[in-house]
């Protein structure tokens, strides 16, 4: 199910094209608008010019189809530790919106540029059981955009500067041993902000995520790999208090919304996904949809997102929190 | 007791588990609501006569299950309704669709069915109101009155010899309907009723139950009367109209509409059918409470909601006897 085995040095940057490219034999139902993500509604049930003038005025009146705030969550439900066997899972449930993210440690050799730091490889995978047009090789763009901006908004640069998760920390034997970390996303069921739920499990996974420890048997000299043990006991969990969350602002009028669901993302002119810490620091910062916006207009997105992140982020924190509690 | 999708807390759950067991316990079937997986016995009396509906199976000489679901009996028959099935039609029913293809003198329905539903141009009433022939213009000007993606309210007439099904909408209450939203909940949740038509008065708002599982809320549209041609009136109306498309919906109005959409949604989440009356009780309790529109559909009210049922229920037992 997962595809556990990623060459680091994944192609990118994947070329965003704003008009997408959908099969017109898998796709019966004409949609007016181009969502920024190639793949539609969870249904491609399309919209009545009625109830898309609805949406519309919702949203300008601060008062969506489910009672939201325009810049109100949904509200997320977390779970830990689901798959036994990946060294940290988590599902994250987001309104109808379900997504699972896996995290898999290996060892392996630590690349020749940068001897001190582990690697990491992000890849999502959009199930078929998600929506009828991701059946086959139909959901394949999805994937791979959301797989780059996940890396994007949480690997931080090519050298590694900035990133979320510190790969200094995965390094065992400097130049010799390191970890390779796979996280695999699942999605499961779309309704809308898909990258704010995969970071919100990703986030979760690592907080659940036990990386064995390891004892370094022998000394080796030269290239010789040395001979480690890997421990069945004890585990290093990860500090997740860096990593970013996600917040997605679409822009549908004149006004942006945080969470839409599929629907909403259906009558979007553009959104802007940003990744923000704990800090407040804009970690990553990503662009999708046809229409060109203002500069003014990004900058002052990038402030409600930081706004919109500080609650996010504690309320993530205390659902992982009480997720972790009850699975002991 | 159903995986809700909700993050309930100890508390909430213990709460939620006490209400679903006192509504059981009330049931009137309390043994005979049996939920079943494929090849379990189902509990009948082999005595009685009984006949084997849909989704049962003889095997052996026992009765089994061929799908998923729950076991109803209705007189001697005795059937296992599937969870995720789709809507059932009878010929009278009222229900809600979408418009998918414009075909030929006749329009392609999605309505939750096996099939596509046919609402032909001459079951449609024509929009001067006069009875009259459909022509080769009326063909030609189908989209201008219903296009792709329009949600429109029906009535079955009846059911074609390959399955499909047929509609009509020849009353002026049928028709496009515009302003409001669709919520798609299951379709066993709809029971016939007397009405499925439902003005709210006190808040102004059209409450559409269709039985395939598409619930309307949405603003009223005064239904006029097709006999009366006033001319004069009719060029004002449509003047009126236009500028209402560019104005939107008071927002009084939309809260009312939110809130009776979240009562719909909490009522199908918890299983319980709906009507009306348990709608309206529910946004009242909501509104009595002071809860906010979207903390309706948080874990909290979900289970005030089952708790209140509960109650509600076991008043109505206690008040027969």
């Amino acid at each position: 199910m997962f595809q556990l085995s990623m060459p680091f040095n994944f192609p990118k940057p994947f070329p965003f094209s704003c008009f997408s490219l959908r099969k017109k034999s898998v796709n019966p139902f004409p949609l007016n608008t181009c969502s920024g993500f190639c793949c539609t509604p969870k249904e491609m049930v399309g919209l009545s010019a009625g109830e898309k003038h609805f949406i519309q005025g919702g949203i300008a009146q601060d008062l969506r189809l489910d009672g939201r705030k325009r810049l109100t969550y949904r509200p997320i439900y977390v779970e830990t530790g689901i798959i036994p066997q990946a060294h940290g899972s988590a599902r994250v449930r987001l309104g109808a919106t379900d997504v699972i993210a896996s995290v898999k440690a290996e060892l392996g050799k630590p690349s020749a540029l940068q001897p001190d730091k582990g690697k990491i490889a992000i890849y999502v995978d959009c199930s078929p059981t998600a929506a009828p047009m991701f059946e086959g090789r139909g959901g394949e763009e999805l994937s791979t955009e959301l797989s780059v901006a996940l890396e994007r908004c949480l690997l931080g640069g090519k050298s590694g500067a900035g990133a979320g998760i510190d790969p200094t920390s995965l390094v065992v034997v400097e130049g010799k041993v390191c970890w390779d970390l796979y996280i695999d996303g699942l999605v499961i069921s779309s309704d809308g902000n898909l990258l704010d739920a995969l970071a919100a499990a990703i986030k979760a996974a690592l907080s659940n995520t036990g990386i064995p420890k390891v004892d370094v048997a022998a000394e080796a000299t030269g290239d010789e790999q040395p001979e480690v043990n890997i421990s069945d006991e004890e585990f290093l969990q990860f500090d997740t208090t860096g990593i970013p969350v996600i917040v997605t602002l679409t822009k549908v009028g004149k006004h942006y919304i945080v969470d839409a669901t599929s629907e909403e993302e259906s009558q979007m002119s553009s959104a802007v996904s940003i990744s923000v810490n704990r800090k407040g620091h804009v970690c990553g910062l990503t662009k999708r949809g046809g229409a060109g916006l203002d500069p003014s207009i990004i900058l002052d997105m990038i402030s409600v997102a930081k706004h919109v992140s500080e609650q996010l982020i504690n309320k993530l924190d205390s659902e992982i929190a009480a997720a972790e509690a009850s699975e002991e | 007791m159903r995986g809700l999708q909700l993050p309930l807390s100890q508390t909430q759950r213990i709460r939620l588990q006490r209400a679903f067991e006192k509504l059981q316990s009330l049931s009137s079937k309390v043994n005979s609501d049996a939920s079943v997986t494929v090849a379990d016995t189902i509990p009948v009396n082999y005595e009685d006569a009984f006949l084997k509906g849909h989704g049962t199976t003889d095997l052996n000489g026992e009765l089994v299950a061929t799908v998923c679901g729950v076991v109803e009996r209705i007189n001697k028959l005795v059937y296992v309704r599937g969870l995720r099935a789709r809507y059932k039609p009878e010929v009278g029913d009222i229900i809600v669709g979408r418009v998918v293809e414009v075909a030929q003198k006749r329009w392609r329905l999605e309505i939750n069915f096996t099939q596509d539903a046919i609402l032909m141009l001459s079951s449609m009433n024509m929009p001067d109101g006069i009875q009259r022939r459909r022509t080769a213009l009326d063909e030609l000007n189908m989209r201008g009155i219903f296009e792709e993606n329009d949600v429109v309210c029906a009535e079955v007439r009846n059911f074609q010899h390959d399955g499909s099904l047929q509609l009509q909408a020849r009353s002026q209450k049928y028709g496009k309907l515009e302003k409001g939203q669709l919520l798609r909940i299951d379709p066993y949740l709809v029971k016939k009723s007397k009405l499925h038509f439902h003005h709210l008065e006190q808040f102004g708002i059209d409450l559409i139950l269709g039985r395939n599982g598409f619930i309307w809320v949405g603003e009223h549209v005064e239904t006029r009367d097709s006999m009366v041609v006033d001319q004069a009136n009719s060029s004002q109306q449509s003047m009126v109209l236009e500028e209402k498309d560019q104005t939107h919906i008071p927002l009084e109005m939309r809260q009312n509409i939110c809130r009776i959409a979240n009562a719909v949604r909490v009522l199908s989440t918890l299983g319980f059918s709906i009507d009306a009356d348990l709608i309206m009780e529910t946004v009242e309790l909501s509104s009595s409470l002071k809860i906010d529109i979207h903390d309706m559909l948080g874990s909290e009210f979900h289970v005030l909601v089952a708790e209140r049922e509960a109650e509600r229920r076991s008043l109505m037992g206690k008040r027969r006897r």
